[in-house]
């Protein structure tokens, strides 16, 4: 009688998502020992999850402040956040110069800003999204569900597993012009192989030369080097350059927040022949607002409040600033060990190299195991990685280092090596 | 005088007290001061949001011992408060309805919340009223709501408010509930209930539930959106539910499955706080006594305004029927006025409210009500 209850019903169900999947799998395994180097979020020396002490500082700040209430935000988000986020991004003296051709949104994360710009974007049309090949398995999704185009360009080089910077300009080149680019801003997930400054302006060459919009996703700034600043850099650069871009930040890994959802989209807009730079801005950021509107209304202020209330205090700042540091070098650490362990047990034999572990920088490493391989280093040794061979270095500790380390040999000496 | 005083703001539906300030609960509070003690962690939460929370959320509307939740038939994912809800309601609908038409309507009462077009629109709905509210008689349009549904072709998404209508303040009543409930079953048609007043319109939670319960145990598999914004006063900490009763435990898993893929391309996961902060409160007996007893003071601070603003407008020789002030239900008032008198009430007497005439009754005080009274008989006597 009621066709909605047939359509309903004939729902089928989607297959779960591989990293959830490969987390429910690691929950419900029954070995002695188990590591598990699938999701991106940090871990401790302990392979625990980390609060940060300068959020907790700031929760309980918020919880005696007798001036913070429950009201709605304003529906683009806590101010101070807003200009917290954009400082963070591309540092003051920058926001201050590009004035009003910058407008800023808060967001519900990394994710939730994506989806904000492409939305943006989509109010011009429908457009080509080139990503990085690999990328984050969430953008396609992303992407799509905004009613674009996915394309892809050239990034990671397996044999030197390093940056293909030939095939990537080669592959932008080669795109038609005014595609939207999907770059990371630092620390590449899943590969940790970023370009270098030298790299970076050529690489903005060649989007200006194809009047591509530069998309930044910034989710790990201040992971690779320990500094934000320095981990900004290739954000700074596309901001001074005077071509538009958009920057989509996440708060999750950096002050540990994965549950608060904070995030923003930045807008930067150059003078067109039509409008200036700040007119621009100005229409992205409506039509922003009226995106969220429709989306969410206004964004959440918890994990906004704490951030703003950190980096605005010169204390907090400098305390999280420490933190932040300390997980950087934490990872850094744990990557040398990591290099040194399977040397020195000759995993994958004497010619096998392993530099590029610590080359790649931020919270994965891309390992360049076959499925085949990782297979069995899951299914034998309980050691939980992607079938893509990323693992997440967050999750190793001196405790287990060893363990995987052995884990791969054995895995490489045993799987048919291509 | 009254144009050098204060703004008078009676637009935007948030809580005041009789101060006119905003109000934090005490039960939240208290269940904040729990959750920063306890030192939890700040891991993602699932796509579909935090379990404990989810589960009280469902028992609040549907009831504890409800057969849909005992059935575990009942797919649900936490949302942006209700907005949130709306939009993966409408997004589900726009994937998953059967089409008639190129593409997917919902019939929308009239006239609805301003932003349930733009969320239904954005989602790649059509969005068509029916006819709801009776401008003449200041009530409900039963047989027009009734012949425009039995209009709508079979098996069409029809949005209802559960509760407190937003922006009439004109409820059904039990008997009407019944025609409609019965007049949605003959055509067949999927109902999506939106609700973001439970426990505000009258006091009590489980009395404010009573047209879900009704067409629930009418056997409309239908879907709800929650908000906890205003029962709970957690605005900003944008705390909602989205939820489907579907056929069978084999269907809810299914369902479950398709709007995590849903929501993963959103935003990935929901925000906690507000989360643990509801939970916290009704999974604990004297907070959740506590939350009972504020959301029902809140309800009758409203009712006592209600009342005190009518009696206002009679004591001032007004001569226009002020009952529906009174019979009105909720957060807003319909007060009845004409663009043009909102619009001198905003230039001549400082008072802010919608053109539409809707007041938000949550910001009358006893500090203003005799301004406000003042003002709406000088606007209304004068045509």
């Amino acid at each position: 009688k009621n066709p909605q209850m047939a359509t309903i019903g004939s729902i089928s169900a989607v297959p779960p998502d591989a990293i959830f999947g490969l987390l429910a799998k690691f929950k419900a395994c029954t070995a002695e020992t188990k590591v598990n180097l699938t999701i991106g979020a940090y871990r401790d020396e302990n392979g625990n999850p980390m609060v940060l002490k300068t959020v907790r500082k700031a929760e309980r700040l918020m919880l005696d402040d007798a001036s913070l209430n429950k009201e709605y935000l304003p529906i683009t988000g806590d101010v101070a956040f807003v200009r917290a986020a954009q400082e963070l991004a591309l540092t003051a003296p920058i926001v201050d110069n590009l004035g009003d051709r910058l407008r800023s949104v808060q967001a519900l994360s990394g994710t939730g800003a994506l989806r904000l710009a492409f939305e943006l974007l989509r109010v011009a049309g429908e457009s080509l999204v080139l990503l990085s090949s690999p990328t984050w398995g969430n953008h396609k999704n992303i992407v799509k569900a905004s009613g674009h185009r996915v394309g892809s360009y050239r990034y990671f080089d397996e044999s030197s597993n390093a940056l293909d910077l030939d095939g990537m300009l080669a592959d932008l080149e080669a795109a038609p012009d005014g595609c939207v680019v999907v770059l990371h801003a630092c620390a590449h997930n899943p590969t940790g192989v970023d370009a270098t400054i030298e790299q970076w302006a050529r690489i903005r060459d060649v989007l200006r030369a194809k009047k591509h919009v530069a998309l930044f996703d910034v989710a790990y700034q201040g992971y690779v080097s320990g500094s934000p600043e320095l981990d900004g850099a290739a954000l700074r650069l596309f901001a001074e350059s005077g071509d538009d871009m958009i920057v989509c930040q996440s708060f999750s890994k950096i002050f540990g927040l994965y549950c608060e959802r904070a995030g923003a989209c930045h807008v930067v807009m150059s003078d067109s022949d039509a409008a200036s730079g700040a007119e621009r801005a100005n229409a992205a950021h409506t039509q922003l607002a009226r995106i969220s509107r429709a989306s969410f209304s206004n964004p959440p202020a918890h994990g906004a409040r704490i951030v703003a209330r950190v980096w605005n205090d010169a204390t907090l700042r400098a305390e999280w600033l420490a933190e932040l540091r300390g997980m950087a070098e934490r990872i850094e650490g744990m990557r040398k060990s990591l290099r040194a362990e399977l040397e020195r047990i000759g995993a994958g034999g004497s010619e096998h190299s392993w530099q590029h572990i610590t080359a790649q920088r931020g919270m994965f490493a891309y390992t360049g195991l076959s499925e085949d391989t990782v297979a069995h280093v899951v299914d034998k040794h309980a050691v939980y990685m992607t079938s893509a061979g990323r693992i997440s270095i967050a999750g190793l500790n001196e405790s287990n280092v060893a363990y995987v380390a052995e884990a791969f040999r054995d895995a490489l000496a045993t799987v048919k090596q291509q | 005088v009254y144009k050098r005083q204060a703004k008078m703001g009676l637009g935007v539906g948030a809580y005041r007290d009789d101060n006119g300030k905003p109000f934090v609960l005490q039960c939240v509070r208290e269940a904040e001061k729990r959750i920063v003690n306890a030192q939890l962690d700040c891991e993602y939460a699932g796509i579909d949001g935090v379990p404990a929370f989810r589960e009280v959320a469902l028992q609040l509307a549907y009831g504890k011992d409800s057969e849909v939740l005992a059935s575990k038939r009942v797919a649900s994912a936490q949302s942006i408060s209700g907005t949130g809800a709306l939009r993966v309601a409408g997004e589900f609908l726009n994937r998953f309805v059967a089409r008639g038409d190129a593409k997917p309507r919902i019939y929308v009462p009239s006239p609805t919340w301003g932003n349930h077009m733009p969320i239904f629109g954005d989602a790649g709905l059509e969005v068509t009223p029916y006819r709801y509210y009776d401008a003449a008689n200041i009530s409900l349009d039963l047989p027009g709501m009734v012949a425009d549904l039995e209009a709508a072709p079979a098996g069409s998404i029809v949005l209802l408010h559960a509760c407190a209508h937003n922006p009439t303040g004109v409820d059904p009543d039990a008997a009407q509930w019944a025609d409609i409930s019965a007049a949605l079953k003959a055509k067949g048609h999927f109902v999506l209930l939106d609700m973001a007043y439970q426990g505000f319109a009258s006091g009590d939670p489980t009395r404010d539930a009573t047209a879900l319960h009704t067409l629930v145990a009418d056997g409309h598999n239908l879907m709800l959106c929650q908000s906890f914004a205003k029962n709970f006063g957690l605005y900003g900490q944008r705390v909602g539910l989205w939820s489907l009763v579907c056929r069978d435990s084999d269907e809810c898993d299914r369902v479950q499955s398709q709007v995590k893929r849903l929501i993963r391309p959103m935003y990935s996961n929901p925000p906690i706080h507000g989360a643990r902060v509801v939970s916290t409160i009704l999974r604990d007996p004297e907070l959740d006594t506590l939350w009972r007893q504020e959301v029902a003071s809140m309800a009758s601070r409203i009712i006592d305004m209600r009342q005190l603003l009518r009696e206002r407008l009679v004591a001032l020789g007004s001569q226009r029927d002020w009952s529906h002030i009174e019979k009105q239900i909720g957060m807003f008032c319909y007060s009845g006025l004409s663009a043009e008198q909102v619009d001198t009430l905003r230039n001549d007497w400082s008072i802010y409210m919608t053109r539409d005439g809707r007041i938000s009754m949550a910001g009358v005080t006893t500090k203003n009500v005799d301004r406000l009274a003042e003002g709406i008989h000088a606007v209304t006597s004068s045509s």
